[in-house]
């Protein structure tokens, strides 16, 4: 908690001098929204629902996204590992793809599923498979042989040494890999949803680039605002503990 | 009666690009009988650690035989434990855990057996209170105290010990020594050890098998002290001083 105050200051005194800029006219509230108005904004999207319901179908395609991308990029990573063949073709094609930078596999997406929640997976597994694909494979390959050795003199072989040793081993790196792939599937639904509009179901994404198209610049902060509170809550919910605990047990 | 057996046991690796392959082991024959404890000295690089690999069964010899209760070996079991240089605990598990991993492919016991043989085991190396330590809790002496119960958990034909104590502080080491002696004593282990501290080779073997570069054996020296036998002893040194004499030859 003591390390919540300097922060909890510093971004008051930030808040404060922009409403004080807002008021005193030095930036237009076309180009700039004062934090009251931001919050404004947020606070009367959260009570009609559109931010909630928004949020839920960003989380949802989130989820869906990031976990087909996650057990292919596990999947790919196995293959990569095993098969030199692979790793010579597929394992150079994830390497380059690994750069693309997701909003690429856009136009991709709608041509090929439409302005469908398939465009939107499609560019989410796109942006996040590669990247875990090749943690994986790293990590794999980083498992000391002398923990193979030891389970082997041991009596265990074949897939209970992977099962029991293999992948303990590798997964703390493999979770590095997974919370990056997270950071990609993260920003290419951003991508996605900004770029493929599906009237039904909007995502917060929609809600941002509704926010442009209305010239509603307190809505786009504001949006803003939760793109950047989700990445922070799910880093320090779910990433922050397990990396907690693998230092705790392994003390690393 | 032979536990273990090696005839003519030859090794190469592949020499740097294009050089001439190494030798690691050169028609390397020695027999363990049971209940014996035997240390194979030499310098580095005469091939110990590959002697020990193959006597567990991780390598396969170019040339020779090992055989293991008169059964010829042809990979690794759970007869033959490897203690590796430095522990090989898993750090994913416990201290209790990984003995218990040891025990995974052991037939016949219930799960309760298993825990009271692991509970057994890490209690004679004096680790009872320490079952549910990680593994970078430990200390390295505790660490390799650790690995001595795992390896001894299965109860093993023999264990096979690569240079134990060699990250060892002094002090440490020869708590171990003292410790290895009473559990050697104890079980009734036969233990081959590799090691290319001569006064260590002196103060735990009954005898010494003297590797030459590359791996033959070279020599064998009975040690006829009693034990337990401390590094300290003014006897022990004499002998050392005898057998540094081959390795220096």
């Amino acid at each position: 908690m003591k390390k919540a105050i300097p922060a909890l200051v510093v971004f008051a005194v930030f808040l404060l001098f922009w409403q004080y800029a807002a008021d005193a006219g030095w930036v237009s509230p076309i180009l700039l929204p004062s934090p009251l108005a931001v919050c404004r904004y947020l606070f009367d999207a959260g009570r009609d629902g559109i931010l909630f319901s928004a949020l839920g179908v960003t989380l949802g395609r989130l989820l869906v996204g990031y976990i087909l991308g996650a057990l292919g990029g596990l999947l790919l990573g196995f293959i990569l590992y095993a098969s030199p063949l692979a790793r010579n073709t597929l394992g150079l094609a994830a390497l380059g793809l690994q750069t693309l930078p997701s909003v690429c596999w856009a136009p991709m997406a709608i041509l090929w599923f439409g302005q469908t929640e398939g465009a939107m997976y499609f560019v989410v597994v796109m942006g996040s498979l590669w990247s875990i694909a090749i943690s994986v494979e790293t990590a794999i390959r980083a498992v000391p042989d002398i923990y193979l050795r030891a389970a082997r003199v041991m009596g265990s072989s074949g897939q209970h040494v992977w099962r029991t040793v293999v992948f303990p081993a590798a997964l703390p790196q493999i979770l590095g890999g997974a919370k990056q792939g997270w950071a990609f599937a993260w920003r290419s639904l951003m991508a996605a949803e900004i770029y493929v509009a599906i009237i039904r179901r909007f995502g917060i994404g929609q809600l941002l680039h509704f926010g442009r198209e209305l010239n509603a610049m307190d809505q786009v902060v504001g949006v803003m605002v939760v793109i950047v509170i989700v990445g922070l809550l799910v880093d320090r919910a779910i990433f922050l503990p397990v990396d907690k605990y693998l230092r705790r047990t392994r003390g690393k | 009666m032979t536990i273990l057996e090696m005839t003519g046991v030859e090794k190469r690796f592949p020499g740097p690009k294009g050089g001439e392959p190494v030798i690691a082991l050169r028609g390397l024959s020695l027999a363990i009988g049971e209940g014996e404890y035997v240390c194979i000295l030499g310098k580095s690089g005469c091939g110990k650690s590959t002697l020990l690999s193959i006597a567990a069964g991780l390598e396969k010899p170019d040339a020779g035989r090992v055989v293991c209760r008169g059964e010829t070996v042809t990979g690794p079991d759970r007869h033959r434990m490897l203690m590796f240089q430095d522990a090989a605990l898993f750090p994913w598990l416990d201290v209790l855990d990984n003995v218990l991993y040891g025990l995974t492919f052991v037939e016949g016991l219930t799960r309760r057996e298993k825990l009271a043989r692991a509970e057994d085991n890490l209690a004679m190396v004096g680790l009872s209170d320490f079952q549910r330590f990680r593994i970078h809790e430990l200390s390295g002496g505790m660490r390799q105290r650790a690995a001595l119960a795992r390896a001894l958990a299965p109860d093993p034909d023999i264990l096979l010990i690569d240079e134990p104590f060699s990250a060892l502080d002094a002090m440490t080491r020869e708590q171990l020594y003292a410790d290895i002696q009473r559990i050697w004593k104890e079980t009734g282990k036969t233990i081959l050890m590799v090691t290319h501290n001569v006064r260590e080779a002196v103060c735990l073997g009954e005898r010494v098998l003297i590797l030459s570069t590359p791996g033959e054996v070279a020599a064998n020296e009975p040690v006829n002290l009693p034990h337990p036998r401390s590094m300290n002893d003014p006897n022990l040194t004499l002998v050392a001083a005898h057998i540094s004499t081959f390795l220096q030859g």
